[in-house]
């Protein structure tokens, strides 16, 4: 049985790596061998790479890579960070008080609709095209999700646990509150910050696509106009290959803060 | 804690749609009080409510660059649709295989690894690189939002097809092809749907932003021109528009899935 599951596994591993090859392969077949493809609409991948260490030790407009990277990064998690600290307290509340949720709900039900990004240009035009502006709509981007999966992870607190508590002679809402409802609704809330950091990483790159002075987005954008194929794709890859690694870090922080969740399949 | 201790049901009941009313009732007040009573907001960055009221009648009737309102709102459906239409076109039936040939899955997960993570509005500059600034790249751009959560979820939906079922139609003597059409595609039709609902609402942030990057037409550009003109009542028409297209996509996504899978109670 464990051989079998072994040559199972063997076998997937030599097909991803033939998949992988092949890939990339017929990607430098078709742009550096055969030529069908001109480099100015895909570089071949050789090209990728010697970019890589250009922009990595001398500046492209303005920064090195890792320049842009810093300003990327230090507007994601100003906007996400100050939207956790704002968004879950708040979803808490709601599910929490029958009173704020009457008043807090039907406002942002109106608000929810419209797409995060859809705020940059008015946003813009009330912050400037500073740091301001974006971290305002990264902000609102991870505001939603954490509020929403707050607010649903504490109303989906079992009944039988609050009457348990209750029976127990816990008396005061905020111990309830704390060791109750909050420790049962911890992986929604965590699955909220999770989501919260996919659409902070989108709203960026939309953010920095259209006003900016700094920034991975800036910097595809200035390729683009420059015809730097290369260039967008490495930031592509830095994009992705850094909201990866945030994403496995939320993960695991998820696995240490409430190991009685079962791991989900994927 | 209300919630879960309803001693009071139908008094708290009525209070809350006294307190959701006035919420959003003093939410517009506010909004006139600071913009056209006291004139705290000027114009240029706050407009007052009816002010956008009346731009969006406005502009049903006068044209905004090439288009008039009922124009912008068009030309945008139909990015959407066929962004949509070619995403489904092809993600669900490659989910389907790559979740049922084993092969096939180690062969394209290692390429589809690669590039989900990145922020399907990375593709933008690209795109444009690409297609430019015509329906072609607002198509690919929205068609990539809406590829990969349905790739994912039908592809688990097929893989994890309880085993129940098949092990069930096998001892009936179904083939294997059979098994796949007659049992493990219809098991998967929810998460599918699923899948297809967080990929539609992906694939509007995708045309908002690829509207506001490069077009001349639509309601991202709508929102973009109102940035751009100091007039932020259009900005915020264009948002509206947005969010209301958003809420009926969503609707219309949940009427199929109730149609389609009738059999699963809610």
């Amino acid at each position: 049985m464990a051989q079998k599951r072994n040559s199972m596994v063997s076998r997937r591993v030599t097909l991803a790596a033939v998949s992988m090859t092949a890939g990339i392969g017929v990607w430098f077949f078709l742009t550096s061998v055969a030529r069908l493809i001109p480099p100015a609409f895909l570089p071949p991948p050789q090209n990728i790479v010697t970019d890589f260490f250009r922009i990595l030790g001398s500046p492209y407009v303005g920064h090195t890579l890792v320049g842009h990277t810093l300003v990327s990064l230090q507007i994601v998690l100003g906007g996400f960070f100050s939207a956790l600290l704002i968004g879950i307290p708040l979803g808490i509340l709601m599910g929490w008080f029958k009173r704020i949720e009457a008043i807090v709900d039907p406002l942002f039900q109106l608000l929810r609709p419209i797409p995060p990004l859809a705020w940059i240009p008015i946003s813009l035009l009330w912050f400037g095209i500073g740091m301001q502006s974006k971290i305002f709509v990264i902000w609102l981007s991870a505001f939603v999700p954490c509020v929403i999966n707050s607010y649903t992870g504490i109303r989906l607190t079992e009944p039988l646990l609050v009457k348990a508590a209750l029976g127990l002679g816990v008396k005061r809402q905020r111990d309830l509150l704390r060791e109750v409802a909050i420790p049962s609704a911890l992986p929604i809330i965590l699955g909220g910050v999770r989501i919260g950091l996919g659409s902070a990483w989108m709203t960026l790159v939309a953010a920095e696509l259209l006003a900016s002075d700094a920034g991975l987005g800036y910097m595809m954008q200035m390729a683009r106009r420059a015809l730097e194929p290369s260039v967008i794709i490495l930031g592509m890859l830095v994009i992705g290959i850094l909201g990866a690694l945030m994403a496995r870090g939320l993960r695991a922080l998820e696995k240490r803060v409430c190991p009685w969740v079962k791991e989900e399949e994927h | 804690m209300d919630h879960f201790v309803e001693k009071f049901g139908e008094k708290i009941y009525q209070e809350k749609i006294v307190l959701s009313i006035s919420s959003v009732l003093g939410f517009l007040f506010l909004w006139y009080l600071i913009t056209d009573l006291f004139g705290f907001m000027p114009a240029i960055v706050l407009p007052s409510p009816e002010k956008v009221f009346f731009t969006l009648y406005e502009k049903i009737l006068v044209p905004v660059g090439e288009e008039k309102l009922l124009g912008h709102i068009g030309v945008s459906l139909v990015r959407i649709l066929v962004g949509v239409g070619i995403a489904l076109g092809l993600a669900i039936p490659l989910g389907v295989l790559i979740g049922w040939y084993e092969d096939l899955d180690s062969l394209a997960s290692p390429i589809i690894e690669v590039l989900r993570p990145i922020p399907p509005i990375a593709w933008i500059p690209l795109a444009i690189l690409w297609f430019g600034i015509g329906l072609g790249s607002k198509v690919f751009i929205i068609a990539i939002g809406v590829f990969f959560p349905t790739l994912i979820n039908t592809y688990i939906g097929v893989k994890f097809v309880d085993p129940l079922l098949i092990k069930a139609a096998q001892a009936l003597g179904a083939k294997d092809k059979d098994i796949l059409w007659e049992v493990v595609v219809p098991a998967s039709v929810p998460l599918i749907v699923a899948g297809v609902r967080i990929g539609v609402g992906l694939g509007m942030m995708c045309l908002v932003a690829a509207e506001l990057v490069a077009a001349s037409t639509g309601l991202g550009y709508l929102i973009m021109l109102g940035g751009d003109d100091l007039k932020p009542e259009l900005s915020i028409t264009g948002m509206i528009l947005i969010g209301i297209l958003g809420l009926i996509a969503d609707r219309v996504i949940l009427g199929i899935e109730r149609r389609v899978i009738y059999w699963k109670k809610e």
